[in-house]
């Protein structure tokens, strides 16, 4: 049977398109470094209702998938990373969009 | 209108001495930055950087950060205030703080990241008579596993209200010291709103128009 959710309460999915800077690290790392700061900065109940999966990484860039009530969580969590492990690094957003299709046909990379 | 976004802090010395500085400004004027605030050494405040910023087609302003726990503050302070654009305090306790909002020779106040209050509602009070401003710079908030971190968000966040209730404009910058602390405006924002406290509108002006205002006006 199909579960039924009230429409207020539905999740409104966001897509975050982002570039790492610096040292070459692979997805999973990523993923993982974010899951622990966000613990770290919006502790357990924070990070439960955090929706987060990386839909795409090709090395340098990668897109996100999360929700309208956690991006601001997710993105503020992504500003405070400046290391994963040992390797310096820095993620950027590069563009925000409700559909996967308006943030990968993004143009907007100048850097 | 668009808004035209404003990075208030760059270290000049430090990017300079990592070989950083031009690629620190494409990047930060590839994030869609309109201007730049570049923090000059208080020993060397005559790097040029007209030509950098003109070769990237950056916007820029010339500041300095004086460190309030100088013995000769005040005298540094005069010197520099006819060299940049605006001159912001550093100060490491309320006393210094308070004494850095009386004077008139500062623009604005930077909450140094100690876990200890040091600017209350006297030193708002007098802030916001001066026309000056409060600047958070987010480099300081980067490694977010050292001890006393929650402490250290709890004080800023309880700084910035102050500052808020009194009017005082707070302005965000990213404080960078090398190219990995530089963040984009979406990041920077969510930062200020989300950790910092800050009400949404309110973060996207303490990157844009407040900071802005800050480096044209002085």
């Amino acid at each position: 049977m199909r579960v039924k959710i009230p429409i207020s309460l539905k999740r409104r999915r966001r897509y975050v398109r982002f570039r790492v800077y610096g040292d070459e690290v692979r997805g999973e790392d990523i993923m993982r470094e974010i899951s622990r700061s966000i613990v770290r900065l919006w502790g357990v109940v924070g990070s439960s209702q955090c929706y987060k999966r990386l839909v795409e990484f090709n090395g340098g860039e990668g897109i996100l998938a999360t929700d309208h009530k956690s991006i601001d969580m997710l993105l503020s969590t992504i500003g405070l990373i400046s290391s994963i492990g040992d390797k310096n690094v820095a993620i950027h957003v590069i563009k925000i969009s409700g559909t996967f299709k308006g943030v990968k046909e993004s143009n907007h990379l100048k850097w | 209108m668009p808004r035209k976004y404003v990075d208030a802090r760059l270290y000049v010395k430090d990017l300079e001495s990592r070989g950083e500085l031009l690629d620190t400004l494409k990047l930060v004027k590839g994030m869609g930055y309109s201007k730049v605030g570049l923090s000059v050494d208080l020993d060397d405040p005559t790097i040029d950087v007209s030509s950098t910023c003109e070769k990237v087609g950056i916007g820029f302003g010339l500041t300095c950060a004086i460190d309030m726990t100088l013995g000769n503050w005040y005298k540094k302070a005069a010197e520099m205030r006819k060299k940049v654009n605006y001159l912001a305090a550093l100060p490491r306790n309320l006393d210094q703080c308070r004494k850095a909002t009386k004077t008139e020779l500062f623009d604005a106040v930077i909450l140094p990241p100690i876990g200890t209050i040091v600017f209350d509602k006297v030193a708002a009070e007098q802030a916001c008579t001066r026309e000056m401003c409060v600047e958070v710079d987010l480099s300081y908030l980067l490694n977010i596993w050292r001890a006393g971190f929650e402490k250290i968000i709890g004080v800023l966040r309880l700084e910035l209200s102050i500052a808020r209730k009194s009017k005082v404009p707070i302005i965000v910058a990213s404080g960078a010291k090398s190219i990995f602390q530089v963040r984009d405006p979406i990041t920077s924002a969510a930062i200020a709103s989300s950790i910092l406290g800050l009400p949404k509108i309110y973060a996207l002006n303490s990157i844009s128009s407040f900071a802005e205002k800050l480096i044209e006006g002085g």
